[in-house]
């Protein structure tokens, strides 16, 4: 994963709003696997998600921007046909 | 298959849950007691269930599920593993509920409902189309992107498509 990519996902998160814990759940809820403290990690760039965690955070980012009125500004690695 | 249980409101969770004792089915295809769940759960080549009830502060908070695909799996020193281990569960769950107020438990509850149904969906898919857990996951994803809903909308639609259809017709009256 790139740093871009890293840091993609941070400033989706504040774009979002979302506090860290908020971001945590709801990337729990969609079925991620790492810890709060990981996922803190993989959005400071000090540890590296797998593509498939990164797109899940990615997804969780999203969900919250369509409730929010807005479409998907966070892009994805592996499912870069979904826009 | 524990959201299937949550979405229709019957099956031995729900019940372990509610009424705070152990539910144990050797083999769903002699079991009537839930007549929408268990017709799902066998299309899902489930045959045993275990349903061991937790709490927490003496009050039902869930129940913990064992399924097996062969009928009769859980024999009388599998039942009691089940049982300590659901009461060893119930102890920290009380000790952790002492520390986090409802707002967060329901949160917590929210979400891992939400994965339970998620996961439930990526198995009908693995099943359907042959793929692996993360090609499931991205359809998923694949799909709440193209419909702006979120993903679990769409799991719980996959999961209800796995029900029988109800016989909507007369009933067949005997000669």
């Amino acid at each position: 994963m790139s740093d871009d990519a890293g840091g993609a996902l941070e400033r989706g998160r504040r774009q979002a709003g979302l506090s860290h814990a908020d971001l945590w759940l709801r990337y729990f809820a969609l079925g991620g696997m790492s810890t709060a403290l990981e996922l803190e990690g993989f959005l400071a760039g000090v540890l590296e998600p797998s593509i498939h965690d990164h797109d899940l955070v990615a997804h969780a980012l999203n969900e919250r921007f369509v409730e929010l009125g807005d479409d998907h500004p966070v892009a994805y690695l592996a499912d870069a046909d979904l826009g | 298959m524990d959201a299937s249980q949550y979405a229709t409101g019957e099956g031995p969770c729900v019940d372990a849950s509610a009424e705070g004792r152990r539910f144990h089915t050797a083999s769903l295809a002699a079991e009537a007691r839930w007549p929408v769940f268990v017709p799902t759960a066998r299309a899902l080549g489930i045959s045993a269930i275990l349903s061991s009830p937790l709490t927490g502060n003496g009050k039902p908070v869930g129940a913990l599920n064992i399924y097996s695909r062969h009928a009769g799996a859980f024999g009388p020193a599998d039942q009691q593993l089940a049982a300590v281990f659901a009461s060893e569960a119930s102890t920290l769950l009380s000790a952790a509920a002492g520390d986090m107020d409802e707002v967060v438990i329901g949160r917590l509850e929210s979400a891992l409902r939400t994965r339970h149904v998620i996961a439930l969906a990526q198995g009908v898919l693995m099943e359907r189309h042959a793929i692996d857990e993360d090609s499931a996951h991205r359809l998923l994803r694949r799909s709440s992107a193209r419909t702006r809903r979120p993903v679990h909308q769409g799991a719980t639609d996959i999961v209800v498509s796995t029900r029988p259809p109800r016989h909507t017709g007369p009933a067949p009256h005997p000669q």
